[in-house]
């Protein structure tokens, strides 16, 4: 038996031993593990330390880049300041219509345009660092995008790209009165344009806006923001979704008179292939393949994509139509509409018409009132005689959309055809003009089922009697050719032969040329007008404005003017008559006379440390008639200020009246004209009168500046040395 | 010499000015400013733009002096320069003060003192044209005629 305890003992030591070895081996594995885990920890820790110590360097490396990029854009600045002057001087020696004062113009647009460059650029940083505040003022949105699509009119005509604005379904002319941020959307229709012209070497470019009332969809989008499948994939995917601009979007959305724009930029140039149109969006991206010997800066899109985005919208590109080659970019913004939508609205219920663009903007630009829609008897006829195919058929639209018949050409050969084609059923028409009146009352029926096409279709050689009445004899005519269309000699013979036939018709012929210089001679017959291209907006509504100038004169008087002309033609064409030549003129009279005693009687305080400058403004401000006190320094302009409404108060007789206005440069010795500020405004509280105060300063205005200014109770700022304009301009608008 | 060929070469001379960069806009602003009321506006403001920019210069010059540079106040003489110098139209004084603040900051004497050195150049370049400017108006009324007015 002890054999058995010693053996089992031994097999019990043994399996003590072996325990005691498994204990040992796994603590060692686990103190192995611990120190391994422990030296990577250390070691992840010195690369963190490391990570955000260059991440800081990094950002403060950028902090000093963009304050030292600041610093220089402020002189970059005023170089360009100095710049403009200069070529304003110039330009107002050189006389208005010589080559000079064209190219003065030029240099100062391209000076624009250097500075436009140098403000993208500060944009983007602005934008990355959050700070981009929209702007919104009041604007007429249809002009501005006429302005800038004649800008970049003629650069890409030059490529042979014709740039149409198109007026779509004509909603934009109802709405055209908008609140927004007027230069951050043509910064980005610019832009948008610009691309489009680099990318297209042929065909067209359109752009289109059109209005509608915000879809719920939208809405939606901000009720997902909430929701736990969101967070959840916000969370995995780690995006940060632009929480500001979706905090915005319930203020538009409950605003009544909130509608969204559309806006479409389409061209037929090389296009953007499938995989990289997501990345085009992207700052610094440019698609390398496509762009042969094309510069850019590649930070358009990126810039474009954030101002969409602080306007509540979005901006993609948009599949195309089989077969088409080219890129279709679509944006949505919301604006505010100045009109209110309800009015608009019940009008449109009323008249049951859709030209509200054109009366809209002929009662209010041109002061016509245009009574009502020309219905389709009374015959007004265009005809549209225009190269560019996109074009054309934009324009036909347009105008049919207004209840206007059109015929559209394309070649010569096809207007030959069409005049001939109006002229036989004047023939017709003309003959049976007594049974006219009768019949229009029975055929009214017969006007909407024929005078719904936009095109004119081929007729028949005699067409049907009653059909021919119903189309209404077209009483009124306008031919608008296309200079490009032919050389002139043969543009001009039909249509001569075709007014030599005119009876109981008025036609007028428009010719739209490239270059229209002031001091061009009037067209030759047959030709009454000359327009300058692009046919659009303004333009456009000037042409179509000729037809209602048909409808408030007589019928008599029609007649004598087509004697006339017949006569005219055939004169000499050298001996040429009165003939009218319309063209748009901008008036720009923004200066005043110098002698003119504006200000006459307003009592001013100027208020400088600089003796030079107090000299200056005090000059400027006694020139325009104003009595000008001066100050040195902020202490002193307080005592004067508070002196003058002490003795306004205890005066009996208005004489003793307090300063109109206050000029005040900011940093002077002994009392700054903040503190001064500061100070006038608690004692005119007394008195229950505020005094504009406009801080003079020789800083740049940015937010902190104005910030500052606001502060101190300042009204407005402006930049040192005084410009006497601005100061007038001022004054002006706090007068009314 | 008579008159007309003296207000020629003043126009000329004038224009040359303009042209060289010694005179921006704000000088015309000023010219404009004289009329029959203040026939001698613009040399009153200009000699006091000579006053207030020697005084300035010396200054400036004690203070880049000191052992140790205040550059606060080298600074604040120089905006005041800057500012006086652009309401009067001397464009180059103007543009010398820009760099010539930058360095400030930096608080680099060496670099003040070489853009001083170059202000002072400038300011007696112009100061130099703009006396001989008026000494041939003075001519010119001298000889009976009456000083041309530049567009």
């Amino acid at each position: 038996m002890g054999s058995n305890v010693l053996r089992q003992s031994a097999q019990a030591y043994l399996l003590l031993v072996f325990l005691f070895v498994i204990v040992v081996v796994s603590l060692c594995a686990f103190i192995i593990i611990v120190f391994k885990a422990a030296k990577r920890e250390m070691f992840l820790c010195a690369a963190l330390i490391k990570q955000v110590e260059s991440t800081n360097q990094a950002e403060r490396k950028s902090i000093t880049k963009s304050l030292a990029f600041a610093a220089a854009s402020h002189d970059i600045r005023n170089g360009f300041g100095i710049i403009t002057c200069l070529i304003n001087h110039c330009l107002n020696e050189a006389s208005p219509d010589s080559e000079t004062a064209s190219n003065l113009q030029l240099i100062n647009n391209e000076t624009t345009s250097l500075l436009g460059i140098l403000n993208s650029v500060l944009d983007a940083s602005k934008i990355e660092a959050g700070k981009m505040p929209l702007k919104v003022e009041e604007f007429d949105l249809a002009e501005l995008l006429e302005n800038i699509v004649d800008l970049h009119y003629h650069r890409a005509i030059e490529k042979g790209v014709d740039l149409v604005l198109d007026p779509g379904d004509g909603s934009l002319s109802t709405f055209r009165s908008v609140k927004g941020d007027k230069v951050k959307i043509m910064q980005i229709v610019s832009n948008l344009v610009t691309n489009a012209i680099k990318f297209t070497s042929e065909g067209h470019i359109s752009v289109k806006v059109s209005v509608s009332k915000p879809s719920k969809d939208n809405a939606l989008i901000v009720c997902n923001r909430h929701s736990p499948l969101n967070c959840l994939t916000r969370l995995c995917t780690k995006q940060k979704c632009c929480c500001n601009t979706l905090n915005e979007f319930p203020a538009i959305q409950k605003n009544p008179n909130c509608m969204e724009f559309t806006f479409e930029v389409d061209d037929t140039g090389v296009g953007i292939p499938k995989d990289k149109q997501k990345h085009v969006f992207e700052n610094f991206v440019q698609v390398k393949e496509t762009t042969y010997g094309e510069e850019g800066y590649g930070l358009g899109l990126g810039i474009v994509q954030s101002m969409v985005h602080l306007m509540g919208g979005e901006i993609k590109i948009v599949d195309k139509e089989d077969g088409e080659r080219g890129t279709r970019f679509q944006f949505n913004i919301f604006l505010t509409s100045c009109v209110p939508v309800s009015v608009v609205e019940a009008e449109e219920q009323e008249t049951n018409t859709q030209n509200h663009g054109l009366r809209s903007y002929l009662y209010h630009h041109l002061g016509l009132p245009f009574r009502s829609s020309p219905s389709r008897s009374e015959g007004y006829h265009v005809v549209l005689f225009l190269v560019e195919e996109k074009r054309r058929k934009v324009l036909s639209r347009a105008i049919s959309k207004m209840n206007i018949k059109v015929s559209e050409v394309g070649k010569i050969n096809e207007f030959v055809q069409t005049l001939d084609r109006i002229k036989r059923k004047l023939d017709l028409s003309s003959s049976s003009l007594e049974k006219f009146e009768v019949n229009l009352n029975l055929t009214s029926g017969d006007t909407n089922e024929v005078a719904s096409g936009t095109k004119d279709t081929h007729d028949q050689a005699i067409p049907h009697c009653k059909r021919s009445n119903s189309n209404g004899s077209s009483n009124f005519i306008i031919i608008i050719i296309d200079s490009q269309a032919g050389p002139l000699s043969e543009l001009s013979s039909p249509v001569v032969n075709f007014k030599k036939d005119l009876q109981n018709l008025s036609c007028k012929v428009v010719l739209l040329q490239d270059h229209v210089s002031s001091s061009s001679q009037p067209p030759l017959p047959p030709f009454d007008y000359v327009f300058q291209k692009p046919l659009h907006g303004k333009r456009l509504y000037e042409v179509l404005r000729l037809l209602s100038e048909y409808r408030n004169s007589s019928i008599q008087h029609d007649r004598t003017k087509t004697d006339q002309e017949i006569e005219f033609q055939e004169l000499d064409s050298d001996a040429l008559p009165k003939c009218q030549l319309e063209e748009i003129v901008i008036n720009d009279c923004n200066k005043r006379s110098s002698t003119s005693k504006d200000f006459k009687g307003k009592k001013v305080l100027v208020v400088d440390d600089q003796p030079i400058l107090r000299m200056y403004a005090s000059k400027s401000l006694q020139k325009l008639g104003a009595d000008v006190d001066v100050s040195e320094n902020g202490k002193d302009a307080c005592d004067k200020v508070l002196k003058s409404l002490k003795d306004m108060s205890e005066g009996y007789d208005d004489s003793n009246r307090t300063y109109d206005f206050i000029l005040m440069d900011c940093e002077m010795p002994v009392m700054s004209g903040y503190e001064a500020t500061r100070l006038i405004r608690v004692e005119e509280k007394k008195h229950g009168i505020h005094i504009p105060i406009i801080a003079l300063t020789a800083h740049t205005m940015d937010d902190e500046m104005k910030l500052h200014i606001k502060d101190a109770g300042m009204d407005f700022h402006l930049t040192k040395p005084l410009n006497v304009q601005q100061l007038y301009d001022l004054i002006n608008n706090i007068q009314f | 010499m008579e008159v007309g060929q003296l207000q020629r070469s003043f126009i000329e001379y004038m224009s040359s000015l303009f042209n060289e960069g010694f005179l921006d806009a704000q000088f015309s602003q000023l010219q404009q400013l004289q009329d029959e009321s203040n026939p001698d506006f613009v040399v009153e403001v200009v000699s006091l733009f000579f006053e207030d920019s020697e005084r300035l210069l010396n200054d400036l010059t004690m203070a880049l002096d000191q052992p140790n540079v205040d550059f606060k106040q080298v600074d604040a003489h120089v905006h005041q320069l800057k500012g006086s110098s652009s309401s009067v139209g001397a464009q180059r004084v103007k543009n010398c003060c820009v760099p010539f603040r930058s360095v400030c900051e930096e608080k680099n004497t060496e670099a003040c003192l070489r853009c001083l050195q170059q202000i002072k150049q400038e300011y007696l370049l112009v100061k130099n044209k703009l006396q001989t400017l008026f000494e041939l108006e003075q001519q010119i009324v001298a000889a009976g005629g009456a000083i041309p007015m530049m567009q």
